[in-house]
């Protein structure tokens, strides 16, 4: 059953959102899934809704709602450049809004173990909740990002992207049609060069820092600062022994930064492995838009959520 | 005052919407049914619609905004749905809000896809007063083919190269394969919906006032133009507006949910449409 609910934030502005509760009642565990960001409660290509009514077949009880500002839910976010938005829920924008549906979800399902889940956004808003609030007993986290957006580095390319650029760039090198685009001044010569500038800078310094076992500054990722806020929440969440499953695109430019400065860094000591199941999938992009992607993550979040339930 | 509610389309199926009541107005007397584009570009101008909604509300209209089937909050899943299933989907969230409402002003507002199915559904209610089109779908096909280039940019991310051109997946869902765009399994039976949709063959009452509205950054679009000397060779009622494209159904790296200029400019036509009729 899908029952549309409105909460109340603690700025009196109402919240809307979806409870999917089971037919044959619930077996105690609840999931809330959080906004990525700007997009509402269905998410990226209706993901939210796949998860959410594949696992309440499965006995849980769900909660879709859209936090202040997004989708139906009252509030706005001043209209910009995304990144300005993200900087702030990055920061905890949603923590309040979050605090207050877990408390009202508890009371309405009666759940005995409360998840959170969330991709980007919803996943920062996840850990940075969790990390001071008892009542939530395990994250499923995807594609979460460690670095903090900065508006001055919107434009400034993921070491991913101006690779595949880079290289679709040189393989037009040797296209005429592409040629007679370059010398009629139909290029975009700014972002040519800026990209093929990047790739081989980046070519360089990647292959003296191999040949010097070098490593860089844990706390900036390839000039990009980490979120400390959240690499704080993890560190004291994982503290507490509560689970955590990291769900993360193989082909998103983030994974590349949560490996080589969050996971290497972060997630090696035998205690948070402990806590930690870290999943790469597959063909996946950001918002796990390919099938395939689909069917690994909703597999991998029904069997995790097996092994909790079954700690009941 | 907000009210969300289910109710079942004509196959039974449920489909989403809210209600959007003028304070101290239950019964408005003007009202407006909102079509939303389909797939990402629905979830992307979500809050376009949402803000119109209140804003038209607090003019005094009482606002319906729905999910298609397979869309939002509504039943079924997207490769269940095609351009037909979301027609009689609108006919019936035109029936439902005739039933819910004493209106004596009513009329359809829809945005891309969403504005050419608010057409083609407008030629089954007979008690419409206006339809207002926001940049709809003219051409179905060409509207496919740009969504197909989604599907190019995800191959060469995951990939690294191309491996199906356009022309192959079209070849794909001809012979009877779900194609993945941007998330969504597209079939045959849309493609087909799509390559058919051609706007300018589609009959328009001409007892009814049309509104085209072409929102660009850039200069009028041929197309445009050319849907429009159509409707007026067939005696439409119909006025053109175009509006500075100030927020985006193909990404969200610019946020505007306010567009107010669109907001202001389509609402002033519809009081001169409504004060007309009854001076």
């Amino acid at each position: 059953m899908e029952e549309i609910v409105r909460i109340l934030n603690s700025g009196g502005q109402s919240l809307t959102g979806v409870l999917h509760l089971p037919d044959g009642g619930s077996n105690g565990v609840g999931i809330i899934i959080l906004s990525p960001g700007l997009k509402d409660r269905s998410g990226p290509h209706r993901l939210y809704i796949k998860i959410a009514r594949k696992i309440c077949l499965e006995g849980y009880s769900v909660l879709r709602f859209d936090p202040h500002g997004v989708g139906d839910s009252d509030g706005e976010f001043q209209k910009g450049l995304s990144v300005y938005s993200f900087v702030k829920i990055e920061k905890g924008e949603f923590v309040d809004d979050t605090n207050v549906v877990t408390e009202w979800f508890q009371k309405r399902t009666l759940a005995k173990k409360i998840i959170l889940a969330g991709l980007c956004g919803g996943a920062i808003t996840a850990m940075l909740v969790a990390c001071n609030n008892t009542k939530i007993h395990g994250i499923i986290s995807m594609d979460t990002t460690v670095i903090l957006d900065a508006v001055d580095q919107v434009e400034s390319a993921n070491p991913l992207e101006t690779a595949i650029l880079a290289r679709s760039y040189l393989k037009k090198a040797i296209n005429i049609k592409k040629l007679a685009r370059f010398v009629s001044f139909k290029t975009n010569y700014i972002e040519l060069f800026a990209t093929l500038f990047n790739y081989f800078k980046r070519s360089v310094v990647s292959a003296f820092f191999r040949t010097n076992n070098n490593v860089k500054s844990k706390h900036v990722a390839d000039g990009r600062p980490l979120n400390m806020l959240y690499v704080n929440s993890f560190l004291s969440y994982v503290d507490s022994g509560r689970k955590v499953l990291f769900l993360v695109s193989d082909h998103d430019k983030s994974a590349w930064e949560f490996k080589h400065k969050f996971q290497d860094v972060y997630c090696q000591s035998q205690n948070v492995k402990g806590c930690c199941t870290i999943l790469t999938v597959d063909t996946a992009n950001h918002e796990f838009a390919s099938l395939k992607a689909q069917g690994i993550l909703l597999d991998a979040i029904s069997s995790w959520l097996t092994k909790q339930s079954q700690d009941l | 005052m907000e009210k969300s509610i289910y109710f079942a389309n004509s196959s039974g199926e449920r489909i989403y919407g809210t209600f959007f009541s003028p304070t101290g107005m239950e019964k408005a007397k003007k009202g407006v049914l909102l079509c939303q584009p389909i797939a990402e570009e629905k979830i992307r101008v979500k809050r376009v619609f949402i803000n119109f909604a209140r804003f038209l509300c607090k003019k005094g209209y009482g606002v319906f905004l729905f999910d298609y089937f397979g869309e939002g909050e509504s039943a079924g899943n997207f490769e269940d749905a095609s351009l037909d299933t979301r027609t009689l989907d609108t006919v019936c969230a035109l029936n439902y809000c005739y039933g819910y409402g004493q209106f004596n002003f009513f009329g359809i507002v829809g945005l891309r896809l969403g504005g050419s199915i608010a057409l083609i559904a407008s030629e089954e209610a007979k008690s419409l007063d206006f339809v207002v089109l926001w940049q709809p779908v003219i051409n179905g096909y060409e509207y496919f083919q740009e969504w197909l280039k989604t599907s190019l940019a995800a191959q060469l991310v995951v990939y690294k190269e191309i491996k199906f051109n356009r022309k192959q997946l079209e070849e794909q869902l001809q012979c009877g394969n779900v194609i993945e765009l941007e998330g969504y399994s597209i079939t045959d039976l849309l493609f087909q919906n799509l390559r058919k949709l051609n706007l300018i063959e589609h009959k328009v009452c001409k007892s009814r006032k049309y509104l085209l509205v072409e929102l660009t950054s850039q200069g009028s679009d041929l197309l445009y133009i050319k849907y429009l000397e159509a409707l007026k060779s067939n005696n439409c009622l119909i006025d053109y507006l175009k509006e500075k494209k100030t927020f985006d159904w193909n990404n969200m790296r610019f946020y505007q949910p306010l567009p107010d200029s669109l907001f202001n400019s389509t609402f002033t036509w519809l009081e001169s449409i409504y004060n007309g009729r009854n001076s």
